[in-house]
């Protein structure tokens, strides 16, 4: 058991592993230039693997789950705590602590944008990347049941079932990025609602991968007499709908949604230009942030962002419709936001302690 | 110890295999949309009229001129179509084709010209006159026009979009004009 740990330990790995990721944020930053930023850190550093034409090489997260073993079993050295070693336990502690972070945050944290017009309310942020196939019960009088299939379910010939609605749900194609082009004639008996006049382009994938408008092509099947082929996408102007058993259902592809523990609104949004351009200098959104019925106004501007419940809300960008003002809020929720800040300072305690040591140490011995 | 990191990663294989982490069901209250002073729409039984709206159409945004809105996706955007009902002739077809013609940059044109540019369909409440007007120079914005002449008033429905946009809703346009009633 020593001898693999000895070996799974070694500091020989530690450097191997340093030396890889170096090529990984090499290649990765390289290739963000075809394939944009999104595409590039989901193939170098997200994925466990990138394939090298038919061979596989450790991708970022198993790089750095490498890195993490081999730094943790330093712990079960003799001595660890001696005056002599204390420095370089603490820098281990440091560097083990900022990977653990990097962890919460790659599998925990959340990120999208809040969309908010002028005196509206908004309880629910949007992931830029992720998208949802939600079907909605809408029969009830004072409210509708969700049933949210997510996106790792979106993939050709998954079927979507649940028992909260009475038919399923075949995918036959699910593209990242496409667009509605018209039928020049109708299409088949089969299809149904939109389907019957449009079909999906697929189209090549955008460098930045927010802009992509994911389609979903299915076929519903068990239900009364709404059984035929269907399509959505996503920001698509027109509901799929469905009825069975006397109830309505609504089917609709969007982006991954969160809803918030409280309610921001939009009270007044303000934006200062560059004298005689129409370049902005400055933008904020002045909200209401109301929680348990209790509202509280809040400025948030472009460097001072709203924290409120661990969620982290920027002044993003804003969209101008007329007279109408729409403000758009960066939203973060990072389980992991302190660990760089904290590891980095018991680092540098670290290696600061190290070196004063061992400094006083050959002072001592002259 | 290779006992316990083995029952670890049989357990996180268990869990990452589990499909359902990636359903939610959840409630929430019927959405009510902000109405800003804005006219409802007439039902249709207010109206002497109605039409057959195409699956792919949404209700659009209303105005206090317009009897009912619609939105028409197509290739590369959404087309806006509107419809309105005006006393006697609404102005006079002359006078609303070239203001049309002049919110797309184009000159007046002469009674003749525009008479040959109407098409004639058929619908239910007669014979209705339909006119496509472009500004080449200006592909983004182009009108389809149906002028519908009803007792004692005029029917306008009215498709903007691009160039593009139009001739792909042509028939969607046509087939709707002709379905009133």
């Amino acid at each position: 058991m020593k001898e693999y740990l000895k070996l799974i330990g070694s500091p020989k790995v530690f450097s191997y592993t340093v030396v890889w990721l170096i090529v990984l944020v090499f290649f990765g930053t390289i290739v963000q230039k075809d394939i944009g930023l999104y595409a590039a850190q989901m193939k170098y550093f997200s994925s466990w693997f990138i394939w090298f034409w038919f061979f596989p090489l450790p991708s970022g997260k198993l790089t750095m789950l490498v890195m993490f073993i081999n730094l943790s079993c330093y712990f079960v050295r003799p001595n660890i705590l001696s005056s002599k070693k204390i420095g370089i336990t603490t820098t281990h502690f440091g560097v083990i602590l900022m990977l653990v972070g990097g962890g919460l945050t790659s599998f925990f944290s959340h990120e999208g944008s809040v969309v908010v017009n002028e005196g509206e309310k908004a309880d629910f942020y949007e992931n830029y990347y992720n998208k949802e196939f939600v079907i909605i019960n809408t029969s009830e009088l004072d409210s509708d049941n969700f049933t949210v299939f997510g996106d790792p379910l979106l993939v050709k010939n998954n079927i979507l079932s649940h028992k909260s609605i009475p038919f399923k749900v075949e995918i036959l194609d699910y593209y990242v990025n496409c667009k509605p082009v018209s039928r020049i004639y109708e299409g088949r008996e089969e299809f149904k609602g939109m389907a019957k006049n449009f079909f999906l382009q697929q189209l090549p994938l955008e460098k930045e991968y927010e802009k992509n408008i994911s389609g979903i092509i299915y076929k519903v099947y068990n239900s009364e007499s709404s059984d035929g082929i269907y399509l959505n996408y996503v920001g698509q102007p027109i509901t799929q709908t469905l009825t069975q058993n006397n109830s309505d259902y609504m089917l609709i592809l969007r982006r991954e949604r969160t809803y918030l523990p409280f309610d921001l609104e939009l009270i007044d949004f303000k934006k200062v230009m560059h004298p005689g351009t129409q370049i902005a200098k400055s933008y904020s959104s002045l909200v209401n942030l109301i929680e348990n019925d209790i509202p509280r106004k809040v400025l948030i501007s472009m460097n001072e962002p709203l924290r409120h419940r661990g969620y982290t809300f920027y002044q993003a960008s804003f969209i101008e419709n007329g007279l109408k003002q729409t403000s758009v809020l960066a939203t973060v929720k990072n389980h992991g936001r302190l660990f760089p800040y904290i590891s980095t300072i018991i680092m540098c305690i670290g290696i600061l302690y190290h070196m004063l040591f061992m400094t006083s140490k050959r002072f001592y011995r002259r | 110890m290779i006992k316990l990191f083995i029952c670890f990663f049989v357990m996180l294989l268990c869990f990452s295999c589990n499909e359902n982490k990636y359903i939610k069901t959840y409630k929430l209250p019927k959405f009510e949309p902000v109405v800003n002073n804005m006219k409802l729409p007439k039902s249709d039984t207010d109206k002497p009229f109605s039409w057959v709206v195409p699956d792919s159409w949404i209700p659009g945004n209303m105005s206090s001129m317009r009897l009912a809105s619609f939105n028409a996706p197509y290739d590369e955007g959404v087309a806006d179509i509107s419809i309105t009902n005006f006393s006697g002739d609404g102005g006079g077809l002359m006078a609303n084709v070239n203001r049309w013609r002049k919110q797309l940059g184009l000159e007046p044109q002469t009674e003749e010209f525009i008479n040959k540019s109407f098409v004639i369909k058929e619908s239910k409440l007669g014979t209705y006159k339909l006119i496509k007007i472009k500004n080449d120079s200006n592909p983004d914005s182009a009108f389809l026009c149906s002028i519908i002449e009803i007792k004692n008033s005029t029917i306008f429905i009215k498709m903007k979009a691009s160039i593009s946009g139009i001739n792909q809703l042509e028939k969607e346009f046509v087939d709707f004009c002709s379905s009133f009633k």
